[in-house]
């Protein structure tokens, strides 16, 4: 019998208790309103904005690789990526070598970058950073809810939505204060969970650790997961093994079955790369890439590949020069990309300094959820073009 | 003193002059403290018990921070305000408000910066035995003057704190004294003493209340100076019958028969013990301390003998005892060395989780009830928060923190009570990620 890990329990309590006594209530209209609208949807089926959170500060410059700028190569005399071993995209910008699989989706036209983006007075450090990120506010709220809670209307007429969004593993940032969350490490464990019930390998004789054990067993029976619709995966999928392949698999498992979010997110660290960096760095940027490239392989196969846009984003940049340590610091430009079936694909450099990450918030929010966000107006953020216009909504849900 | 001699007695048994190392560090800085950051763990752990159980004893409980400037002032002129007219009146009560805020915000600080912890963990106990609701308190300067009769008395004599608590203006106050009199005596004053102040509920009748609240008739204030008062007036001079002794008693004879009564020292043994040591104290082991106790109410060798009691140091003892909010965000924010939160924020967050300061009395049942299915997402969501704070800026890398995990020092050890039930974590985790793990780990909810 595996091992429950009490996380995916406190994840769930979390879910649980924010959903509080409105569960069956909104479990409800979900019902009602899905019985009323599946007809108008059936032609068209859910989307999913999968978050790809790079957490720590992803260094921009050797992801994207400005080539041909000299400036590069002199502010890095150990970290620069060699011209002849940077895989090009366009006149000025490559990728790591370690991006092989961005480079293939770059040729079936799936990858939209933006070289640089960042927002007015960036943060530089993380607490603070991946906060502006989360809530995509700029103030000094400091227990701000997240950016996916201010969807108005929450996109939320699909069967196949059964939460408001979906974390796999850490940070739930962008999606707390929203009314139905899902959080959780493994997928497995949590269906084995809700099949089986909550076992514990807690030391019984420890009153206080059983007490936490029942609160967090009876938060978790609350949980909203129809583990019963979970299907396998294909036999022919094949994820890498690494926590964030594993963390892909599930969520290509979840989408399969139909029962995801608007709004998924998945993470991946540690980019926090202050010294020695090459290694780390390249090893981090394979993991990613070749992860994101099962996913798409899987649903391209089962036919959901173009259900799902990836946005990738980091809580900020990193510094041009490297410092003494082999290393970079924390730098305030990094380059957003997005991947999918609907993006258009290109390189879009910004209009002035850099292109305000909330633009590209509302891009996805209006253009690919079809709903809006009562915090980002589209006068002061507007969308991009960045997603092909066969796929663009522009709210037309309302 | 003879605490000292407690202490002499210790050195000569096996424990003595062995460094105690960091999971005893961290359990004795977590229940006689509130967590502590890495450099003060690595001090006690270089301490043999007793050294580290004297240095936390012998700490005064004098404020390390200065009290607000406004608790000096006379007492009278703010009273007077209040009979002013309306405009005075509302900006009087606008004052006051903010006082009573800068009052509790003061003792978290004092709690979060202190290096006597075991001082203030002994303040923030007795402002729940002798429980007066600051927003009960009509100004809140004499809750200032009940704030540092409570700080003075702390770590001193129980039997001192009492009395002076039972002279204690807010208190009294509060609980009705000066409006119980000969024609009707209240047994409001008299319940507390009883119930809460001294012996707790099981012991006493009905009787006693009635008796002793009869007794306290008369303790009263002086409503010009603000100062205890014995009013002869409203006092009933007539025979009492308490805990089977008949005499007129006065007030402070009536304490005194309270302090004789061997329940009083069972009850606050009890509920120290409850505090510091773990849910069920064994009855032997609280009549032994509660006979010694008894002799003088001398708090330090009370104090002594449960820290170094070898149940307070047993494993089965660890991981038992629910850590409070203000627990757990000050032994967090410890940790990190720097300050991810602000007062302010720390007091508010402290609120939301429904942390008492001076305005609620703590769950009973070793803090069972800080968790239910509410408060416990509450928890976790702020724990997560904070998790995500947990590297601040580049310049704080070369935090000793960061230096002294990566240099492969036992963070689970330094952060949990007994070993974690999660799995392992995987190679590219960074120092703060390991932080972050522990944080979100349920073990570091408990102590």
């Amino acid at each position: 019998m595996p091992r429950l890990s009490r996380r995916e329990l406190m994840k769930l309590a979390l879910a649980g208790a924010l959903g509080g006594t409105s569960l069956n209530a909104s479990a409800q209209k979900r019902r009602s309103f899905s019985s009323i609208s599946s007809s108008n949807n059936r032609k068209s089926p859910p989307r999913y904005l999968i978050l790809v959170e790079l957490r720590g500060g992803n260094d921009g410059y050797n992801t994207l690789v400005p080539y041909t700028d000299p400036h590069y190569y002199r502010a890095r005399p150990t970290l620069a990526i060699p011209k002849d071993e940077v895989l090009m995209l366009d006149e000025s910008y490559g990728l790591h070598p370690a991006l092989a699989s961005f480079a293939s989706f770059w040729e079936k036209r799936e990858l939209s970058i933006l070289p640089r983006v960042s927002y007015p007075n960036p943060a530089l450090t993380h607490f603070r950073a991946s906060e502006i990120w989360d809530t995509a506010l700029t103030g000094d709220k400091l227990f701000g809810n997240g950016w996916v809670e201010a969807l108005e209307p929450m996109p939320e007429h699909h069967r196949e939505y059964i939460a408001h969004g979906v974390t796999i593993g850490r940070n739930s940032g962008p999606m707390e204060g929203a009314k139905r969350l899902l959080q959780f490490d493994r997928l497995s464990t949590l269906i084995h969970q809700l099949e089986w019930g909550v076992t514990s390998s807690v030391d019984a004789s420890n009153e206080a650790l059983s007490h936490i054990n029942q609160i967090e067993a009876s938060l978790a029976r609350s949980a909203i997961l129809p583990h019963k619709r979970i299907m396998p995966l294909p036999e022919t999928a094949e994820f890498p093994g690494s926590p964030f392949g594993e963390d892909l698999a599930d969520l290509t498992q979840m989408i399969l079955s139909g029962v995801g979010a608007p709004v998924m997110k998945v993470s991946l660290g540690s980019f926090d790369t202050h010294e020695d960096q090459a290694t780390r760095h390249a090893n981090l940027l394979a993991d990613l890439a070749d992860g994101l490239w099962a996913t798409r392989e899987t649903l391209l196969e089962a036919g959901h590949w173009p259900q799902v846009a990836f946005m990738l984003y980091s809580e900020f940049g990193r510094t041009l020069a490297e410092n003494a340590q082999r290393g970079t610091d924390h730098g305030p430009v990094a380059p957003m990309l997005l991947l999918g079936r609907p993006m258009r694909a290109g390189i879009y450099p910004p209009e002035g300094e850099y292109t305000d990450f909330r633009r590209v918030y509302n891009t996805m929010i209006n253009s690919w959820l079809g709903t809006h966000s009562k915090r980002l107006s589209r006068r002061e953020f507007p969308p991009l073009g960045i997603l092909d216009s066969s796929f663009r909504r522009e709210g037309s849900l309302l | 003193m003879r605490w000292l001699l407690l202490l002499c007695l210790l050195s000569t048994q096996s424990v003595a002059g062995i460094a105690m190392g960091l999971d005893d560090a961290r359990h004795l800085l977590n229940r006689a403290g509130f967590g502590a950051s890495i450099s003060q763990l690595e001090l006690y752990a270089a301490l043999a018990p007793d050294q580290a159980i004297y240095r936390l004893v012998s700490a005064p409980s004098t404020s390390q921070l200065p009290w607000p400037t406004w608790t000096t002032e006379p007492i009278e002129s703010t009273i007077s305000r209040i009979r002013q007219d309306i405009e005075i009146r509302r900006e009087t009560r606008q004052i006051n408000k903010e006082r009573r805020i800068e009052l509790q915000q003061w003792q978290i600080q004092n709690v979060w910066t202190t290096p006597h912890p075991l001082a203030e963990r002994m303040v923030l106990f007795w402002h729940d035995v002798f429980f007066v609701p600051i927003t009960a308190v009509l100004d809140p300067l004499l809750y200032a003057q009940h704030m540092r009769t409570m700080r003075e008395h702390a770590t001193g004599n129980y039997g001192d704190l009492l009395r002076a608590m039972m002279r204690d203006v807010a208190l009294l106050e509060y609980y009705d004294a000066p409006r119980s009199r000969l024609s009707s005596p209240n047994a409001r004053l008299a319940e507390a003493l009883l119930d809460r102040f001294s012996m707790g509920d099981s012991v006493p009748r009905r009787r006693d209340y009635r008796e002793l609240a009869r007794a306290l008739t008369g303790a009263s204030m002086d409503r010009g100076t603000f100062t205890y008062r014995f009013d002869l007036d409203i006092h009933d001079p007539g025979d009492k019958n308490i805990f089977g002794r008949s005499g007129a008693f006065t007030p402070d004879e009536a304490i005194q028969l309270v302090l004789d009564h061997p329940a009083t020292a069972e009850n606050i043994v009890r509920r120290l013990w409850r505090h510091l040591v773990g849910p069920h104290p064994e009855a032997k082991i609280v009549d032994k301390l509660a006979k010694d106790f008894r002799r003088d109410y001398e708090l330090q060798p009370l104090l002594v003998a449960i820290l170094a009691h070898p149940q307070f140091w047993a494993q089965a003892q660890r991981g038992q005892l629910v850590k409070s909010p203000l627990d757990v965000l000050v032994s967090a924010l410890k940790l990190f060395d720097q300050p991810l939160l602000n007062l302010g924020e720390v007091f508010e967050v402290a609120s939301t989780m429904e942390m008492p300061m001076f305005d609620g009395t703590y769950p009973r049942h070793s803090g069972l009830s800080w968790i239910r299915p509410d408060l416990w997402s509450l928890r976790m969501r702020i724990m997560r928060r904070l998790s995500r704070g947990k590297e601040v800026s580049t310049e704080h890398r070369g935090l000793a923190l960061y230096h002294w995990i990566e240099q492969g020092g036992e963070l689970e050890t330094a952060m949990l009570p007994t070993p974690t039930n999660e799995p392992p974590m995987h190679w590219n985790q960074s120092a703060y990620e390991r932080l972050g793990h522990y944080l979100l780990d349920r073990q570091f909810q408990l102590k």
